[in-house]
């Protein structure tokens, strides 16, 4: 069984489905998804600078990361459901890409390196400074990797798939080079097609108004649990 | 006559998706420091930190952050500017941008480093919040409308 196939019985559920189909979810969505990392992203930003002492360092590294903690977590978990409902809506398409493993691959990384430097940095009132700048390399480089490899994901063609259809976009870039991704497979690179093509059509419209309904509710219980 | 075809972003297949990478990291720096500095504002604090405080400490690497930003944004623009430019939804962020820029150093660094009445520093600090966003919003749905 494929990682397209198994994609494939994912985006099937109804929820999924209704996603990628609809006109208005999918974009509200991957711009919740983006806001979250504009605004959240300070927070990670600020809190791996006091680690690194650049900024800040009258307050308590350990008070800061405290107080900011309840609000990360909000926009973490905000973050993940958005990406998990664009991310399963396409599911056939982007578990065989090379940029989505790597971006979970190094969302896993960011799991483990919170483990790792629990005790040391991130869940400590005494903090061992060389570990407190560690972890914040660490965590701005994994982050910045995160969100680079998300970015990238939409420029990347399977071989075989239909998705070098030209676009308006695809004018941009009439050469198409080959590359090679030895990090997780090898894959061949085609030039950027446009973003996201929206696969809305009318008869969608009447879908969209059930679908964010449905989607509110289980954003809502997603958040609250 | 300017020829889009010669533009550096069209003609290397790397340097678009880099320069939008770029745009999305730079905008994470500038508004989520402008956002720290909202948050505060509305009473979730950093430890013991002012709002005046969080403001200063973040000021520079902030402008850093929407400069990059707005510089790429150009040049991402200038790929394809007419049809940047006659799209309603860009030309809408293009004029939020202006005025969330110009309400960020004006207002919101007046408002940050000063003494004013509760119901007017939150306010100011959801008008923030909510321009930055919807500029985000307005940059996605461009791509879809």
């Amino acid at each position: 069984m494929s990682l397209a196939s198994v994609g494939q019985s994912v985006q099937d559920i109804a929820v999924f489905t209704a996603v990628r189909e609809s006109r208005l979810v999918y974009p509200i969505l991957l711009s919740t998804h983006l806001a979250c990392i504009a605004i959240f992203g300070g927070l990670i930003l600020v809190t791996n600078l006091r680690l690194l002492g650049w900024t800040l360092t009258d307050i308590p590294a350990a008070d800061m990361i405290r107080a900011l903690r309840p609000w990360k977590q909000f926009g973490f978990v905000v973050m993940v459901t958005c990406g998990v409902l664009l991310g399963a809506s396409k599911a056939s398409e982007y578990l065989p890409n090379p940029f989505f493993q790597l971006k979970i691959a190094l969302l896993i990384a960011l799991a483990l390196h919170g483990i790792y430097f629990r005790r040391t940095v991130y869940r400590t009132a005494v903090m061992v400074e060389p570990k407190a700048r560690a972890a914040a390399v660490m965590s701005l480089i994994l982050w910045i990797g995160v969100v680079s490899m998300g970015r990238w994901i939409a420029y990347y063609d399977a071989p075989t798939a239909a998705t070098n259809l030209p676009t308006a976009n695809s004018v941009r870039l009439p050469t198409r080079t080959c590359a090679t991704v030895t990090v997780i497979q090898v894959a061949a690179f085609g030039g950027p097609t446009k973003i996201m093509n929206s696969t809305a059509t009318p008869s969608d419209t009447c879908r969209t108004t059930a679908a964010i309904a449905d989607l509110a509710a289980r954003l809502s219980v997603t958040v609250v649990c | 006559m300017y020829d889009t075809s010669t533009n550096f972003l069209n003609v290397h297949e790397w340097a678009y998706g880099l320069t939008e990478i770029a745009h999305i990291l730079s905008l994470a720096v500038g508004v989520g420091l402008i956002a720290l500095v909202d948050l505060c504002l509305l009473g979730v604090g950093v430890g013991r930190a002012s709002a005046e405080r969080l403001w200063r400490a973040t000021a520079v690497v902030s402008l850093i952050g929407l400069i990059v930003a707005v510089t790429t944004g150009l040049m991402i623009f200038s790929t394809d500017p007419i049809r940047y430019f006659q799209h309603p939804t860009m030309r809408f962020k293009l004029v939020l941008v202006l005025v969330a820029l110009a309400f960020n150093y004006t207002v919101h660094s007046r408002v940050a480093r000063g003494c004013y009445p509760r119901l007017a520093v939150s306010s100011v600090a959801v008008i923030s919040l909510v321009m930055w966003v919807t500029i985000v919003f307005s940059g996605i749905f461009y791509a879809f409308t």
